[in-house]
């Protein structure tokens, strides 16, 4: 199973640099500190575009989730596997995959916490299992 | 004294499956809504498409061999034809054009060209922060939707599965309907489909299917000298939320409460005047929370108010008339395939399955991973 490389732009590159060391970040506004995910060239709280990357605690909760049957793609994802849209602490969301746990043992609210698949170019891509009680 | 905007023709192209080119459709589709109005392709000056990769109202002119004065290339998914019947209303009655084709063909099921991943475009944020975790786009999003519903409300997938029930229930009576002798579904067959992405199933998605349609719209004037009854757009509402899977604000409730607030406003209706609903159905999910927002139940009470059967011919509530997206025919985007079907019932020309007396409907569009939504009240003219 390789995963395609995702492409960057110049506004996400730093958050991509960051996976190379299992960093993950989010997006800060300098004038009102508000976070938001993905990295874009303003705030969307003030409109502000004095922005930075923190790092983000890596904890959070399942929004919601799906157990793909059908791959995207049978290459890169071997069926049956779980999507999920996972609240972080810091408040933004990320799509992303849960790993870990039987596929059909997941919930929504359920506890999680970041871990990392590597890329074929050494970034990495956040994924999440669950959070030990 | 300001002009108003009426529907005077309304058509499909082939639909199913048709090997046939999109223009080819689009061309079909535009003949015979013109046909139906009983006007020429000279009298028209504005057209409104979208569904080709570049310029669409511009080549389908081109195809056509019109030169109009007056054109819009909305992309908002499913959404866009209710989008586009909202802006030819302000068009004609701006006086920017006289008479107004909103079109759409797809050929995807001939040129085999759905891709379960969903089409993306490297500049586009999904491409780095949804398409690498294999999410289905738009399936997995919509199962998201219905999972969390399920879980906030008690809802189950039996529940789900009586949409599609009747769904093909109406397509049993509609000759055009792809499943039109594919004879009655249960909810057991539903619920033992194969899962695409839980707890969706393929019964639970709409059909991919090649298709098209036109809509005519001139002033009202013009209309009732006009071969046909001219149906009215009464009022219009579009509210666009989010794109990518992770920026949805709230995954149960949709832009659709704003839409349908708007466009009820504008109409000076409310949802117990209207008496046929045609709402987009890609999904089960995506009617079971439209049918929340436009406030035929409460936020959450969608299952158990469906459960009864109420959606199915002569269950009370006349919805999906057509047999939908998931039983009547789903060409990529259905959006004006929803109007097509509310004027056919106002004028009282939907054959066997005609709801008596139908004088309002709305028409809901639903774009993308619930991302946009336009919402269109129709009347007969009085």
């Amino acid at each position: 199973m390789t995963r395609p490389l995702p492409p960057q732009t110049p506004e996400t590159e730093g958050w991509w640099e960051a996976t190379r060391h299992r960093r993950l970040t989010v997006q800060r506004c300098r004038s009102c500190d508000h976070v938001q995910h993905y990295p874009r060239a303003l705030c969307l709280s003030c409109r502000s575009t004095d922005l930075d990357l923190v790092d983000a605690s890596g904890y959070g909760h399942v929004r919601s989730f799906s157990v793909v049957h059908r791959s995207a793609d049978p290459e890169a994802f071997d069926a049956p596997y779980v999507v999920a849209l996972v609240a972080l602490e810091e408040g933004p969301t990320l799509t992303t995959n849960l790993v870990g746990a039987d596929v059909d043992a997941w919930t929504c609210d359920d506890a999680v916490e970041v871990d990392w698949l590597e890329l074929d170019d050494g970034r990495h891509l956040p994924v999440f299992v669950p959070t030990p009680p | 004294m300001t002009r108003r905007a009426a529907i005077a023709g309304v058509a499909e192209s082939d639909l199913g499956v048709t090997g046939a080119s999109i223009l080819q459709l689009q061309s079909q589709a535009i003949l015979r809504a013109l046909d139906d109005a009983g006007l020429r392709l000279d009298d028209v000056d504005g057209l409104a498409t979208t569904g080709i990769d570049r310029f669409p109202a511009v080549q389908v002119a081109e195809y056509l061999g019109l030169r109009p004065n007056w054109t819009d290339t909305t992309f908002g998914g499913g959404s866009s034809f209710e989008i586009m019947v909202g802006h030819a209303m302000a068009a004609i009655s701006h006086g920017d054009a006289e008479t107004i084709v909103v079109s759409y063909g797809s050929n995807q099921r001939s040129a085999k060209s759905r891709r379960l991943g969903g089409v993306m475009n490297p500049n586009q944020p999904e491409s780095q922060f949804d398409a690498p975790f294999g999410v289905l786009n738009p399936v997995s999003f919509y199962a998201m939707a219905a999972q969390r519903h399920m879980y906030d409300f008690g809802t189950t997938e039996e529940q789900l599965a009586e949409i599609a029930v009747a769904a093909r229930a109406w397509a049993r009576l509609n000759p055009k309907a792809y499943r039109y002798t594919a004879g009655p579904l249960t909810h057991e067959e539903v619920l033992a489909s194969d899962p695409v992405s839980t707890p969706l199933k393929v019964l639970d998605c709409c059909l991919v299917t090649d298709g098209g349609g036109a809509v005519v719209l001139t002033t009202l004037e013009r209309a009732r000298d006009l071969r046909t009854q001219p149906i009215v757009p009464l009022g219009y509402g579009e509210a666009s939320t989010h794109h990518s899977m992770s920026q949805v604000p709230d995954l149960t409730r949709s832009g659709a409460y704003e839409s349908a607030h708007r466009a009820f406003e504008r109409s000076g209706l409310s949802v117990a005047d209207i008496d046929v609903f045609e709402v987009y159905d890609s999904f089960t999910i995506t009617a079971l929370l439209t049918i929340e927002a436009l406030g035929l139940c409460k936020p959450g009470e969608g299952g158990g108010f469906v459960a009864d059967g109420r959606l199915r011919p002569g269950g009370g509530l006349p919805f999906n008339t057509s047999g939908g997206g998931l039983s009547y025919c789903h060409p990529g985007m259905f959006g004006l395939l929803l109007i097509i079907e509310a004027v056919r019932q106002l004028r009282g020309d939907a054959g066997e399955r005609q709801v008596d007396g139908a004088q309002t409907a709305v028409c809901h569009g639903t774009g993308g991973i619930l991302s946009n939504h336009a919402t269109l009240v129709l009347g007969v003219d009085r």
